[in-house]
């Protein structure tokens, strides 16, 4: 069901606008063809296939900035929408970053973000994928007898960009996933486990076998698990946890946020925001990075960019409006789709791995290791933090009891500063990742 | 105020067919219909089903949304989003093949309906469907729906939010204002002959002031919206929601932070619901009954929750975010009980996970867009009115907390163990509010924390203006409520001992 006219649409909808009374246009297009299965039990219970085609286009009028989007490729409807829109920009105030890029030059290497392997998947290949993930699950231990589901997918994407100083540019990108969510029972107990890898590449991706087993090792580990006392301890937070704990932390580091005071690290560049041992990367030019792209969605060259070093905060995230804002340049992490304006996001941001002797747990006598993080406990600007964990006791220096119903909480501007141990243990199946790290004490509510 | 709205017209209603505006009920989606009428469904449906299934359904979708952000005083963007597509669906017990396409065209849907069917493999023959018309009664009016509001009464809210948040107090620094408005036409046709079209409006107004003095920080949050007219912005002055916002920022710049450990807590009303969205409305959905995942399956007509506790999820609540005519999968929005005197009585319900365990469709299956499969969902989900006056609730708790206002929260429905944020807190200490308290987390566990409710308010607030639920990736408006509610005792996550 693919239509390949939103791209050949694109510079003609651009032109219509510049015709139409804009200064400047921008035009921003995805078409994607994704086919997820979702397997339970052996059985398919969902087959999905989709193609997305859907195009973006921003007017600017007098430093006045208007935005559409549709899926509706009509020539009626555009035009409609293209005078809409621009009729509406009026009603925008004038703001000096409001300009488009004039210039891009784009990387000539390969980025290596499309396999061709990926597009050629079947859907009996993907419901291969998951049975041998999900069988893989069942085969660890008796207490495993079913699922949430496995699921399995693959999409590819041609993003194409235009505007009324850079020529077409386009490139493809491809990801696969497979997830895979067991439930242990015990009793009348229940526990689920998820392991996700995703790949640009096929051959990058786990096993299927693998999958399974680190997952259905994660249900089994929070079979019997209970709250320990409330104290304050040394908290380790898996590499899945800080990595969940590090995209809680992303917005703190957004121009934007910093520059209207909505962030607790607004004015602390140059200053050390963490622990010597922490730095912290955003590269959108990853090779087979699952966030690298060749631009970012306002025709910026993507970068790597070093944000905090050893501790220091150095550089801020930037869009092309939050960098003129501040006189500096954009760092290419204008996040879009083609139905969305950019927005100040990550690229693929990682903690760096950290090739230390020290042995995290083992140094513990007594402590608490999470291998889970759930809800919404940052407050970026005041710097609180505090979210519902599970994991295990550290009991001298080895792992224990299986522990959920407890909190852990404190200041991140402390925590950061805090953490004296991190791993070596740094995977890229997220596009913000980190290795395990150690907070020398953090607050754990749970039992009186 | 009420100048900038005096000039309303439905304009969205006219955007595109200005005959639109002065049909009546089956003029909407006119345009929708004119592809997939009666007989193309049919076609369609037969199609999705050529392989065999127990049924299948068509869901067609336009919408335009408005959208509009305010910051560091100006105007930052205005924006038009009109996206527009269909999807087919076939499902055979509890296997589901979806498919969708962005252009509305026999042709593309008929290609959908094949993908769909893939999914199922059976010899049983396809038998004829003969969709029709339902007209069915809207669970309430809006006489001048909100995106009909021309755009200069808009943006003169907006401008006006602005100045009272950054007027309330001078540690005021930064306001963010974000306005979204959205006429919704979807058509609806499934293989037991249901073919229905339905208009929902939809909107929404979020203003973040942050606070800063003495090297502190905070942010407060004031909204407003629901599924409303330019009648409620006669009713609801918007500048008092900024006024409002930007002093909760400011006393949370004094707040200490919150205390770590189990202690009676006590949650104000309204947005306070999000409690009961988290701790058993996504444990009551079908789809983890169905497969028996969730830690309620099977518990229906047992004591789940205290004696005081009755529940509802109600679709069809006045101006409620979650409120609608008709579900994503044609099945009437309606009010469901679900707990009652503590006892569980009834799941939330979309047709197939009901097919599954025997039981009708409650009216809860939603999808995002015309992009997704239907899902059970909560529509306006509220703790009833219990009889307790609101403040006798803190008496007698020596220490303890308060939240008055909730930020968001999760659970997982296997283990019923579930968290929600609370953005402004206040410690009880004798019986009596003290110091406001910074935010933290609140957990709990389905089967645990509802059975520690000792008391409940006769303070009912359904909150309209808030409240956006994600579930596998689709994010749906709901409505949550509650009265104040006691509990003896939850664990508090904050960074104090």
């Amino acid at each position: 069901m693919a239509r390949q006219n939103a791209i050949d649409l694109a510079d003609k909808v651009r032109v219509q606008a510049e015709r139409s009374g804009a200064q400047e246009a921008e035009v921003y297009v995805e078409q994607s063809n994704t086919t997820e299965v979702r397997i339970r039990q052996g059985q398919i219970e969902l087959l999905q296939q989709s193609a997305i085609a859907g195009i973006g286009l921003r007017v600017f009028r007098d430093r006045r900035m208007g935005f559409l989007s549709t899926t509706d490729l009509r020539d009626s409807v555009i035009t409609e929408l293209v005078n809409r829109t621009l009729a509406l920009t009026n009603a925008a105030t004038p703001r000096e970053e409001n300009r488009i890029s004039e210039s891009l030059s784009v990387s000539q290497s390969d980025l290596e973000i499309y396999d061709a392997a990926v597009s050629a998947l079947r859907p009996e290949d993907l419901v291969a994928m998951a049975r041998a993930a999900e069988n893989s699950a069942f085969a660890q231990d008796k207490k495993i007898q079913t699922t949430r589901d496995v699921r399995c997918g693959a999409s590819t994407l041609d993003v194409y960009f235009s505007n009324t100083f850079i020529p077409r540019q386009t490139y493809k990108a491809s990801v696969v996933w497979l997830a895979a969510t067991p439930i242990a029972t015990q009793g009348t107990q229940k526990r689920e486990g998820t392991y996700i890898d995703r790949k640009r590449f096929l051959s990058d991706l786990a096993r299927p076998e693998q999958i399974g087993q680190l997952a259905a090792a994660r249900a089994l580990a929070r079979l019997g698990a209970g709250p320990t006392p409330s104290a304050r301890v040394p908290v380790i937070f898996s590499a899945d946890a800080a990595s969940t704990f590090l995209q809680g932390l992303f917005p703190a580091f957004s121009g934007l946020n910093v520059i209207e005071q909505r962030s607790f690290l607004t004015g602390k560049l140059g200053q050390p925001i963490a622990s010597p041992l922490v730095t912290i990367f955003d590269d959108g030019t990853m090779r087979r990075g699952l966030s690298t792209r060749y631009f970012d969605g306002e025709g910026v060259q993507t970068r790597r960019t070093v944000v905090v070093d050893r501790g220091v905060l150095r550089q801020f995230l930037h869009s092309g409006a939050s960098a003129r804002r501040l006189n500096t340049s954009p760092t290419g992490n204008g996040i879009r789709s083609y139905d969305t304006l950019p927005v100040i996001g990550p690229t693929n941001f990682y903690m760096d791995a950290v090739s230390s002797t020290h042995k995290l747990i083992e140094e513990v006598p007594s402590g608490l290791y999470v291998t889970g993080l759930a809800g919404f406990g940052f407050d970026i600007v005041s710097g609180e933090y505090s979210q519902q964990v599970d994991g295990q006791l550290i009991d001298k220096g080895v792992l224990g009891k299986a522990v959920e119903g407890v909190t852990v909480g404190g200041r991140l501007d402390e925590m950061l500063l805090g953490i004296d141990g991190v791993g070596r243990d740094l995977e890229f199946r997220n596009n913000v990742s980190a290795p395990t790290i150690r907070f020398r004490q953090l607050t754990v509510g749970g039992a009186a | 105020m009420t100048g900038a709205l005096a000039a309303g017209l439905p304009e969205a209603v006219s955007f595109f067919h200005p005959q639109v505006a002065e049909a009546a009920l089956m003029g909407i989606g006119q345009e929708l219909r004119d592809v997939l009428n009666e007989e193309t469904v049919n076609r369609i449906l037969q199609e999705a089903l050529a392989r065999g299934g127990d049924a299948a359904d068509v869901f067609a979708e336009q919408r335009l949304r408005t959208s509009i952000v305010l910051d560091a005083g100006k105007i930052d963007s205005v924006s038009y989003l009109y996206p527009r597509g269909a999807g087919v669906r076939t499902w055979r017990r509890n296997q589901t093949g979806f498919a969708f396409s962005d252009e509305i065209s026999y042709s593309s849907l008929l290609d959908a309906a094949r993908v769909a069917s893939s999914v199922v493999e059976t010899s049983s023959p396809a038998h004829p469907i003969d969709v029709s018309l339902r007209n069915l009664p809207p669970p309430f009016t809006i006489a001048n729906p909100q995106p009909g509001m021309l755009e200069a009464g808009k943006l003169d809210i907006l401008v006006r939010m602005d100045a009272a948040a950054r007027a309330a107090d001078p540690r005021i620094v930064s306001v963010r204002i974000e306005y979204v408005d959205e006429t919704r036409d979807i058509l609806i046709g499934t293989s037991d002959g249901v073919y229905v079209l339905d208009r929902q409006y939809f909107t929404s107004i979020v203003c973040s002031p942050a606070a800063q003095a003495n090297g502190k920080r905070a942010s407060g949050l004031g909204t407003l919206g629901g599924r409303v007219g330019a009648e409620y912005f006669q009713r609801v002055n918007p500048t008092d929601a900024a006024n409002a916002a930007a002093l909760q920022a400011v006393r949370l710049l004094d707040a200490r932070p919150a205390p770590a450990g189990p202690m009676p807590v006590v949650i104000g009303p309204g947005w306070g619901g999000v409690l009961i969205h988290e701790s058993l409305g996504h444990a009551l959905e079908a789809d983890g009954i169905r497969r028996g995942t969730s830690i309620l399956a099977g518990l229906a007509g047992t004591r789940i929750a205290s004696p005081l506790v009755r529940v509802v999820d109600d679709g069809r609540w006045p101006n409620g975010r979650g409120s609608y005519t008709v579900d994503d999968e044609g099945t009437p929005g309606q009010r469901t009980v679900v707990v009652e005197g503590g006892v569980l009585q009834s799941y939330l319900v979309d047709k197939q996970n009901g097919f599954l365990i025997t039981q009708r469709s409650t009216g809860n299956g939603r999808r995002m867009s015309y992009r997704n499969w239907p899902l059970p969902r909560m529509t306006n989900t509220y703790i009833d009115n219990g009889t307790s006056d609101p403040t006798s609730l803190l008496s007698g708790i020596t220490k303890g907390f308060y939240a008055a206002e909730l930020g968001g929260g999760s659970v997982e429905t296997t283990s019923g163990n579930f968290n929600f944020a609370v953005h402004e807190g206040y410690a009880i200490e004798n019986g009596k509010l003290t110091d406001p308290v910074r935010g933290a987390v609140l957990i709990g566990n389905s089967l645990v924390t509802m059975k520690r409710i000792e008391g409940i308010g006769n303070d009912l607030v359904v909150e309209q203006t808030r409240g956006m639920c994600g579930k596998d990736g689709q994010l749906v408006p709901v409505g949550v409520g509650q009265p104040t509610v006691r509990f003896s005792t939850i664990t508090v996550g904050g960074s104090t001992l």
